[in-house]
């Protein structure tokens, strides 16, 4: 059980921080911000 | 053996010649542009002799060249610019030109699939497979062949159409295009050339070095085959969004202008995805076609298993369909704001909406058929209460694509809904929305494709639990990215919210990438629960296959009747007007029906083309050739 | 498991009876609201919700031994989803749509139930069962439905050709596309290129970032961004003109289009089709500054025919105000609304 949590908590940090970047970078190179509504 | 080594010699000779066929007419067209004045922008080519030189401003590179051409003509409603039959002309261009587009689609797309097939049984290690899918290739050449001849008299056709019927049109565009059309032609005869040395050569040309050759001449005949649509593409491109002339349409000299319009390249991008969904599709409804009128369980298993690998090449090259159809809406948008608001927002709003209901019907077909596959493997069960899951995303990606921003309403329900817009689907009817809502559908599609592949299948790596729960997490956090970025869209500038599709497509396309790469890895060694019957899965889904080839075929019509009105009552897009009786947009009605007669007229005579195909078979089946011993101890492939 | 099982089961119980309360009206269909601003995601959340209360109720059912005949389970659920979709969400959906909505919900319900051969052979048992007639119930049904199918059919054709005295259907198209340029008081304006000259900074530059951090906050507060008060005596330049913009509106567009730019001011109901909301994210929340221009100068009257020109009773208002005062009212209402006017770089 402890062994899942582990697996889990792993690829939930992955996948979190690959979207994240997927997003951010992406729209950088559009020239535009991603993260528009959070400078406000 | 001297036959072999002469053999060999004559090979590489005629793969010289159809390289030299490739490129012969672009070496003969460099003088004639060079001469043309082809250097590009502000190059003045100095014309001795010429004592006025007039110059002119090309309207979409803005650079200046000097004038090479007549002034677009300015065309009356008569005899002489619009020769007529009693019947309006431009619904005879119209079918004409449908029938040829599908024609050449077909044979476009058809070498493709040969040559990743043709590779793919070179490469196989499985001796057996290897064999099948070389024969599989065969057999898809053979189909193509008695097509590419019908592409070409329907490609006449509507030329003739052209002359006799919009000779005005016809001669300013050939004016301009006149060294495009002569390449053009010559590359059909590097076409055909190497078209019918690949298919007569096959036999011959079967194994080691030779195979290669053959292969190599696969590769040159899908060249030459996507040139050749490329400078069709450049037609149409110039017809919507023309470059390399001035405001009157005269031609400034500059070739490379007249090609390289601001829709060429989304066009041909959009084309080539667009030739090789479609031609998987009609090669899956030929498959499901044979599979339901199977007399033996051999047959049913072969025509399954054919069905299979034309809808994975075909959905393979579906899925980044609609982010190349996006492109070229926003490089239309981004030529001429009007254009695209006619497209989506208004005068043809509505045929996008039907297009929306071809596409789900597309995605869903799909995943039905990947859902009847799971059942002839066994071991797949375990997926199965789970697809109840994936209907419930499926629909409501497809309930929110559909949405229409104007929504067809009685004055009654205008009354009792308070306004135009409602206040929950007028935010479906929006693009934000939708992205998500296709983007939700592309994804639950890869997901119905990675259990297909790992369905009869439990991985045995030391690591599979946590691959197992990886792929599970990555999925969920695609599905929510993909949502959170479809509402986000909705509180930020529009000129922010446009580019949001962007990490949206890249979302969808890792769950494509790495979740087959991971799931190919983890299924290394996999232990198999069973094989997979092949021929034993149920009717309905060669259906699903035949109202995906049908969706295809009719999809393709409407796109293209768009992409023809949306110029409205224009023959060049603000160059040349229409004024021909007919220079006004039909009703969707009239357009549909129009669609749908196209589409029954292709698959009647691709019948007939597919009826042709067998008749011309004597040879015995393949699975006897196979069983015979001598057969395997032929020279291995490969030096 | 089962306990999950049995939670979902509940709320599925629980949603079922509210429906129900809803199609007999023994409760109002806002019972529970469709917040505003989440409405969209909120339908598909209660949809994923049901799906997963029907998915526990059949689990229990099944583990108590009670099995739910496939059959009625898909029709039973294709039932609920157009009962849902009429009585549910408010206000209600126009018909076209809800036959798309009920057409692709029978695809979706098809698929489903064939999606493998057991679970087709279960859907299809009492189809025929009753086709096949072998016990006298079903003998008695069949003969039911050989009565029943054609009256329902035929009664179903002939309301649906009677001629009705309901106003017929209009396909307005409410984007038409703009012209490439209009002329106003004498000056040519290009779409594609115009901008707002009231849209500008401290430095008197056009400057679209400067002025949307400026805008009413969206959501439900419409609270008005910090140190950002139109009304305020110190306000300059861009805050000016949304206030000059808010005098212009108030003394001409508010008696159609609502003091809170909602489509909803005095005169809206008397006119078909009704004055729009601004505060709709399909209407100026997607358009260009230039098209409202072209609309707000030129009015109904210089809509082209698939706008229905003749139908708008937008009024020309460059008869009766300057440029600069169109511009500034537009200014006004992408301030007051919280939305970002449309941009292309």
């Amino acid at each position: 059980m402890g062994q899942t949590i582990v697996y889990v908590v792993v690829s939930v940090v992955i996948c979190v921080s690959f979207f994240a970047a997927v997003d951010h970078f992406l729209m950088d190179a559009q020239g535009l911000d991603f993260w528009y509504l959070l400078r406000k | 053996m001297g036959s072999v080594t002469r053999t060999k010699l004559m090979s590489i000779m005629a793969l010289g010649a159809m390289i030299g066929l490739l490129l012969l007419p672009i070496l003969v067209a460099i003088p004639a542009l060079a001469s043309d004045g082809g250097a590009p922008a502000a190059g003045v080519k100095k014309e001795g002799g010429d004592a006025k030189v007039e110059k002119g401003k090309d309207v979409y590179y803005k650079t200046e060249g000097i004038v090479s051409g007549p002034p677009a003509p300015k065309t009356t409603d008569s005899e002489k610019d619009y020769p007529r039959y009693n019947f309006e002309s431009r619904v005879l261009l119209w079918f004409a030109n449908q029938q040829h587009l599908y024609y050449g689609s077909f044979v476009l797309a058809v070498p493709i699939f040969c040559m990743v097939i043709e590779f793919m049984g070179v490469v196989t290690k499985d001796k057996a497979m290897a064999k099948r899918y070389d024969q599989l290739a065969y057999d898809f050449i053979k189909i193509s062949l008695t097509a590419y001849s019908l592409t070409a008299i329907l490609g006449g056709i509507l030329i003739f159409t052209f002359l006799t019927l919009y000779p005005a049109f016809f001669q300013y565009l050939s004016g301009i295009f006149r060294p495009v059309m002569h390449i053009y032609a010559l590359m059909f005869v590097a076409e055909s050339g190497t078209l019918y040395i690949y298919y007569y050569g096959w036999d011959k040309m079967k194994e080691g070095f030779l195979k290669w050759i053959h292969l190599s001449m696969s590769v040159v005949l899908n060249v030459i085959g996507t040139i050749l649509m490329f400078l069709a593409n450049s037609w149409i491109g110039f017809m919507m969004s023309p470059a390399g002339v001035d405001e009157q349409g005269r031609y400034l000299g500059n070739i490379w202008h007249v090609i390289h319009t601001a829709l060429w390249n989304p066009l041909n991008l959009h084309r080539i995805l667009g030739n090789m969904a479609f031609g998987g599709g009609v090669v899956a409804a030929y498959a499901a076609y044979r599979f339901l009128s199977a007399k033996t369980d051999e047959e049913r298993a072969h025509y399954d298993w054919m069905g299979y690998i034309a809808m994975a090449l075909g959905v393979a090259f579906l899925i980044p369909l609609p982010f190349a159809g996006y492109w070229l809406m926003r490089e239309v948008y981004a030529y001429r704001q009007q254009m695209g608001i006619t497209l989506m927002g208004g005068l043809l709003a509505w045929l996008f909406i039907i297009q929306a209901t071809m596409i789900g019907i597309l995605f869903l077909s799909t995943n039905y058929y990947l859902w009847q596959a799971l059942g002839r493997m066994r071991g797949a069960e375990k997926y199965q209460r789970y697809i109840k899951y994936l209907v419930f995303l499926l629909t409501c990606g497809y309930l929110v694509f559909i949405t229409p921003h104007t929504i067809v309403m009685t004055p009654a329900e205008l009354k009792a809904m308070g306004g135009q817009q409602h206040p929950v689907l007028g935010n479906y009817g929006v693009m934000s929305a939708k992205n998500g809502g296709i983007n939700v559908i592309i994804t639950t599609t890869v997901l119905s494709f990675v259990w297909y592949m790992r369905g009869n299948k439990v991985s045995t790596v030391s690591w599979s639990k946590f691959g197992n729960i990886f792929m599970g997490c990555f999925f969920f956090f695609a599905y929510l990215n993909i949502i959170m970025l479809a509402v986000y869209g909705y509180y930020i500038p529009a000129n922010v919210r446009v580019g949001l599709s962007v990490p949206q497509v890249a979302t969808t396309l890792s769950c494509l990438f790495f979740m087959f790469a991971l799931n190919s890895v983890m299924m290394k060694g996999a232990k198999q629960m069973g094989p997979i019957e092949w021929g034993k899965i149920s009717a309905r889904s060669q259906y699903a296959l035949i109202m995906l080839a049908t969706a295809f075929t009719w999809m393709m019509g409407l796109m293209g009747y768009i992409r023809s009105s949306v110029r409205l009552f224009w023959h060049v897009n603000e160059i040349m007007r229409d004024n021909s009786p007919w220079a006004y947009t039909h009703t969707v009605g009239f357009a549909a029906n129009m669609i749908s007669a196209n589409v029954l007229f292709f698959w009647i005579s691709i019948m007939f083309v597919f009826w042709l195909g067998a008749l011309g078979a004597k040879k015995a089946p393949v699975e006897a050739k196979a069983a015979v011993p001598g057969r395997a101890a032929a020279p291995a492939v490969g030096h | 498991m089962k306990a999950l099982m049995s939670v979902g089961a509940l709320i599925g119980v629980l949603g079922l009876l509210m429906l129900i309360g809803m199609i007999f009206g023994v409760i109002p269909s806002n019972t529970v609201r469709l917040v505003e601003g989440y409405m969209p995601m909120q339908v598909l959340s209660e949809l994923a919700v049901f799906v997963a209360g029907f998915t526990g109720l059949s689990y229990l059912a099944n583990s108590m031994g009670v099995a739910f005949p496939r059959f009625w389970q898909g029709v039973l659920f294709w039932a609920f989803i157009q009962t849902y979709l009429k009585f549910r969400i408010y206000p209600p959906i126009p018909f076209s749509v809800r036959a798309m909505y009920g057409t692709v919900s029978f695809v979706a319900v098809f698929m489903w139930v064939s999606a493998n051969e057991e679970d087709w052979k279960k859907f299809r048992q009492p189809i025929l069962n009753v086709l096949d007639a072998n016990t006298g119930f079903h003998k008695a049904l069949r003969t039911m439905y050989l009565i029943l199918l054609p009256l329902l059919i035929g009664g179903f054709s002939f309301l649906t050709m009677k001629p009705s005295v309901d106003e017929p259907i209009e396909l307005r198209t409410v984007h038409p596309a703009p012209p490439a340029s209009t002329k106003v008081h004498g000056k040519t304006y290009t779409l594609q290129t115009s901008q707002n000259p009231y849209r500008v900074n401290l430095e008197g530059k056009f400057d679209q970032a400067y002025s949307n951090k400026l805008i009413v906050e969206q959501g439900m507060g419409r609270l008005m961004a910090p140190n950002a008060n139109p009304w305020d005596d110190k306000a300059e330049g861009y805050l000016k003109y949304v206030r000059e913009g808010g005098e212009i509106f108030f003394q001409n567009c508010h008696f159609c289009h609502g003091d809170n730019l909602n489509g909803r001011g005095l005169h809206a109901f008397a006119f078909n089709p009704i004055p729009a909301n601004f505060t709709d994210p399909g209407t100026i929340a997607q358009l260009q500054e230039t098209f409202i221009f072209w609309r707000v100068a030129k009015g109904g009257i210089g809509l082209p025919n698939e706008g229905f020109p003749w139908a708008s009773v937008m009024p020309p208002w460059e008869q009766h105000l300057t440029t600069d005062e169109i511009w500034k009212v537009i200014l006004f209402e992408y301030w007051h609304t919280g939305y970002y006017p449309r941009t292309w770089d």
